[in-house]
């Protein structure tokens, strides 16, 4: 049974609600957390497991990704549970010439917007990496700030603090309704019971559309949906997270059209790559196809040769929370008080979750952010 | 891409018989098997090389599987049988996702069975680890198949009829055996079984025979015997064994330490069932069948409509059974494609299903004797690895519960218990029952550690490699 | 059967023996025989150490399921003694924990 009132109720325990739900117990907020699921939520358990910055665009996008850096520093510290954040390195491929005009024009903009990117040569970046194939490496974007964590124990471990500051979580427990009263959020309706409350999170992901229905507002969150392999543990083989240009070339046109690939590869402490990664649209099947499975391994073979003789042990899926402008939707709801959003991370909800989460416990706080939230307001999609 | 009308995934008992019956009524059948050789683990057939001077000491399984190995071969002309062949995936179009010859390819099917056998329950418990600690089902390959005894020194523990066979055939190879632990009490239960055996003479005559060289050998047979502990520096050298009460919980003034340098565990079998779960066929949790199996109708058809599973790997009860439901299915299957008429179809299986309910009266009171018993599942201590893959212990899983997680994929979550390369195989069934008699908070339904391609590893180059051409797939 | 001995002779017949490698070390291996079954009948059980804890493991399952006779095998880490034949001139490794390896 889900207590009767909370002060805050967050809907959503991936990476995003549990932030907010440990920031705001931190911050001695009576706060519960309700996830239809299970522990560590959706995309958050199925993901690259990138912290990274290399693709974040300028402006506010690169702002937040930068201000979730020293979030993941400071949760490092703070939370008991290691959740592996490493520090090693990101890089971005050039995997063929033909990359490079949209690499270069991209650099310029960021380096305009005061967050420049270091371009290295490919005997730097097979110094770094010397595993990748010579011959699809044409130089790359190197980053020594990004990294990797284990996507799973950083939810667990903000579940597991938030739980000894006070936080309530309640998992396989589905929000069916949400009582709002003269423009006011009144109550949350679980499947458990019902709670009390004036402040909702939505933090619902990929589903934050299903909670903006039960308040009466359109969130125009779509599911996109991104697939990864699991190889068997190696040896510290991939430093770096890597990612394709590739990547950032087509995913783009990806969206629309049908299967779409990019090089991604990671290393877990425990020994794990993480390398993929495939999408396509499939509303909300997470099932993995085999074609995207040989896709995946073809790209990656093809950038790593040694990698032929590796064993996949398994493949997953799950859903990229998409808006239009690739950003995500953080902050109040205009006509229904109460009500904040905190979805729509795009596929960079673990590098910038966290962030997200103490902005938000900002915002319900002191309502004052560290990072102005303007821009993010869903009030930016009225009117399409 | 290919369809075929009929895909059997499997070549141990239940697949080859399902495949004669088909092609014996016309159709065209492909067999799939992910081994060099048929036979599956019954009717393992020896590797390229390999003699053995009397075939009668492999045991009557042996015999019997050759002679239903020799009707198959006998049918190429309308059996198209692949080896090596590892089925990775299956998706809802009804497409197999195969691994062959270095590369990954297609299949499709229009009826498909799944015959994918068991394998030996895992039992944690301290030093379960150790090398030199196998299962009965590993050690049954080794003697049978490879001529290698597992020990000098054997120590049998577990439950059931499968431990006689291994005894039976480690003595005929020579080798010395310290005991044989025998879980259960069979000593009452055996008049009781008595009943059971009308008309099940073979089952009796074999099991005769088994106790029978047991007995002469001078093998001690312990009843209401479990091992607690495999001891020893960096492998097997001496087992902690006790008595057990009838809900096989030891009764710890009776612990005695033995010498032995090999372990063989039999505590019954698992099914696999990780092709069915993928193909969203609707299981049910069943310990005595084995865990979690496939709902099937009475022509061995599952939830989905045109995948049908038999033998161990849809409930575990023996060759016998595997046998005649393999039978049920592929008539069910030619029926199903219009091969043969549907009257027909019925007259051909009355007789299999005849012969299964009579065998199936002897199984259940076997079963009931080696039903696992809620002692079997509190051997071991927090400090015992329980996902041998992650080297996750009892402990932490225990720390993870207290968090009041209740399905199993929680603790996968919080501990990466089933996240290694066996994908689950050798923890899920033993947490599966840990969650399922908690304490303080049993929950009937927890799950499982849910199959995703690849269900067995593959290597990337296989799932990278040029596909083959259509017309060269033998 | 002479002491040290797991090999089967009674009744068996053989194929050809020939020498295959073992952490640098030479033992003898038949035609038919897995790899793991070559190494225990050589008496050698242990064929990993864990990656986290370093605990020592061998034969299992026998069958291809339980992954722990993972073994480095011409060169190819995390290879299935069991399921792999013993050919002449192979060169197995004892896998160690990857833990503070260069790959």
């Amino acid at each position: 049974m889900v207590p009767q009132e909370a002060e805050v109720v967050v809907i959503g325990g991936g990476v995003v609600g549990s932030s907010a739900a440990y920031f705001l117990a931190r911050a001695g907020k009576n706060v519960v957390l309700v996830e239809k699921g299970c522990k560590a939520g959706e995309a958050s358990a199925a993901n690259a497991a990138f912290v990274w910055s290399i693709t974040r665009k300028p402006g506010i996008d690169i702002r937040l990704a930068m201000h979730s850096f020293n979030i993941h520093r400071q949760l490092k510290a703070e939370l008991e549970m290691d959740f592996e954040y490493v520090q090693g390195g990101g890089m971005m491929i050039i995997e063929d010439e033909t990359q490079l005009p949209f690499v270069e024009s991209y650099l310029q903009k960021r380096s305009d917007d005061g967050y420049p990117l270091e371009m290295i040569d490919a005997k730097q970046a097979l110094e770094l990496e010397p595993h990748l194939a010579k011959e699809r490496v044409f130089g790359a974007v190197y980053s020594p700030i990004d990294g990797k964590t284990n996507p799973i124990f950083l939810v667990i471990a903000l579940n597991l603090e938030a739980q000894k500051l006070g936080a309530q979580l309640f998992h396989y427990t589905e929000v069916k309704e949400i009582e709002v009263t003269g423009g006011k959020i009144k109550g949350v309706v679980t499947d458990k019971g019902t709670i009390k409350t004036n402040t909702v999170v939505n933090a619902a992901g990929s589903w934050a559309s299903f909670i903006g229905d039960m308040v009466g507002i359109k969130v125009p969150v779509s599911p996109f949906q991104l697939a990864m392999l699991v190889t068997e543990q190696l040896p510290p083989t991939v430093s770096h997270v890597i990612m394709g240009a590739s990547y950032m070339v087509e995913e783009d046109t990806g969206k629309e059209g049908g299967l779409g690939c990019g090089l991604v590869m990671s290393q877990q402490t425990a020994g794990n790559l993480l390398i993929g990664a495939s999408w396509r649209k499939t509303g909300y099947d997470k099932r993995t196809i085999q074609e995207e499975i040989e896709l995946m391994a073809k790209v990656n073979v093809r950038a790593m040769p040694m990698l032929k003789t590796v064993r996949i042990i398994r493949s997953y899926a799950n859903f990229f929370p998409n808006t239009a402008d690739d950003l995500p939707i953080l902050g109040k709801v205009e006509g229904v008080e109460g009500f904040i959003m905190a979805s729509g991370h795009c596929g960079h909800g673990i590098g910038m979750g966290p962030g997200s989460g103490k902005l938000i416990q900002e915002l319900i706080c002191d309502d004052k952010t560290t990072i102005p939230l303007d821009e993010l307001n869903l009030s930016r999609f009225l009117g399409e | 891409m290919k369809v075929c009308d009929f895909i059997i995934i499997g070549g141990g008992p239940g697949g080859i018989a399902a495949a004669i019956k088909a092609a014996q009524a016309g159709v065209n059948v492909t067999l799939l098997d992910e081994n060099e050789r048929l036979g599956g683990q019954v009717f393992r057939q020896l590797e390229k090389g390999f003699k053995v001077a009397d075939p009668d000491a492999l045991g009557p399984d042996f015999k019997e599987g050759k002679e239903l190995l020799h009707q198959f071969y006998s049918m190429q002309d309308k059996i198209r049988y692949l080896n090596n062949t590892l089925v990775w995936g299956i998706s809802e179009d009804h497409t197999l996702a195969l691994a062959r010859n270095e590369s990954s390819s297609s299949l499709g099917f229009k009826h498909l069975l799944v015959a994918t056998g068991a394998y030996d329950r895992p039992v944690p418990f301290p030093g379960w680890t150790l090398p030199g600690v196998f299962t009965a089902g590993g050690a049954q390959k080794l003697v049978k198949s490879e001529g290698v005894l597992p020990g000098q020194n054997i120590l049998l523990a577990g439950t059931g009829p499968l431990q006689l066979v291994l005894a039976d055939q480690i003595l005929k190879a020579g080798g010395r055996i310290e005991a044989i632990l025998e879980a259960g009490n069979i000593g009452k239960n055996w008049l009781r079984g008595l009943k059971g055996i009308w008309g099940n003479w073979d089952f009796l005559k074999e099991g005769m025979r088994y106790l029978r060289s047991i007995q002469k050998a001078g093998v001690p047979l312990l009843r209401s015997h479990v091992i607690l502990e495999a001891r020893g520096d960096g492998h097997v050298e001496e087992a902690l064994i006790a008595k057990v009460d009838k809900n096989w919980r030891p009764r710890l003034n009776t612990a005695r330490s033995v010498k032995a340098d090999s372990i063989c565990l039999g505590y019954g079998l698992v099914s696999s069932t990780e092709l069915a779960m993928l193909a969203e066929c609707e299981h049910k949790y069943d310990l005595r069948q084995g865990g979690y199996i496939p709902r099937r109708k009475a022509n061995m058809e599952t939830s989905m409509p045109g995948i049908y599973a038999v033998g161990d790997g849809a409930g575990v009860a023996g060759r016998k059974v595997a046998i005649e439901e393999g039978c049920i299915a592929g008539i069910s299957v030619a029926s199903a494609l219009g091969s043969i008429p549907r009257a027909n179809a019925r007259e051909q299986i009355k007789p299999c299903r005849k012969r299964l309910d009579k065998i199936n009266r002897f199984r259940k009171i076997l079963d009931d004797i080696s039903l696992p018993r809620k002692g079997l599942y509190e051997l071991a201590t927090d400090r015992t690895v329980i996902c041998r893959c992650e080297e996750v212990t009892l402990g932490q899983l225990k720390a993870a519960l207290a968090d009041d997680t209740i399905q199993i994929k929680d603790l996968k979550r919080m501990t990466r218990l089933g996240m290694g390369p066996c994908e689950g195989r050798m923890c899920g069934p033993f947490v599966v029952e840990m969650l399922r008699h908690r304490p303080n908070a049993p929950v009937e339904d927890v799950g499982c550690l849910k199959p995703r391609p690849s269900i067995k590893p593959v290597a990337l180059g296989v799932l990278a490699a040029e596909k083959p051409v259509e017309n060269t797939e033998a | 059967m002479s002491k040290g001995e797991r090999r089967v002779y009674q009744g068996v017949a053989r194929g050809q023996p020939f020498e295959i490698e073992v952490d640098g070390e030479k033992i003898v291996a038949y035609e038919g025989e897995s790899i793991g079954a070559a190494l225990l009948a050589a008496g050698r059980r242990t064929l990993r150490y864990t990656n986290k804890l370093e605990q020592p493991r061998g034969l299992y399952c026998g069958i291809g399921l339980c992954q722990e006779c993972r073994m480095t095998i011409n060169g190819i880490p995390n290879t299935q003694a069991c399921q792999t034949l013993a050919t002449p001139g192979c060169r197995i490794e004892t896998q160690k924990s990857f833990k503070n390896r260069e790959s």
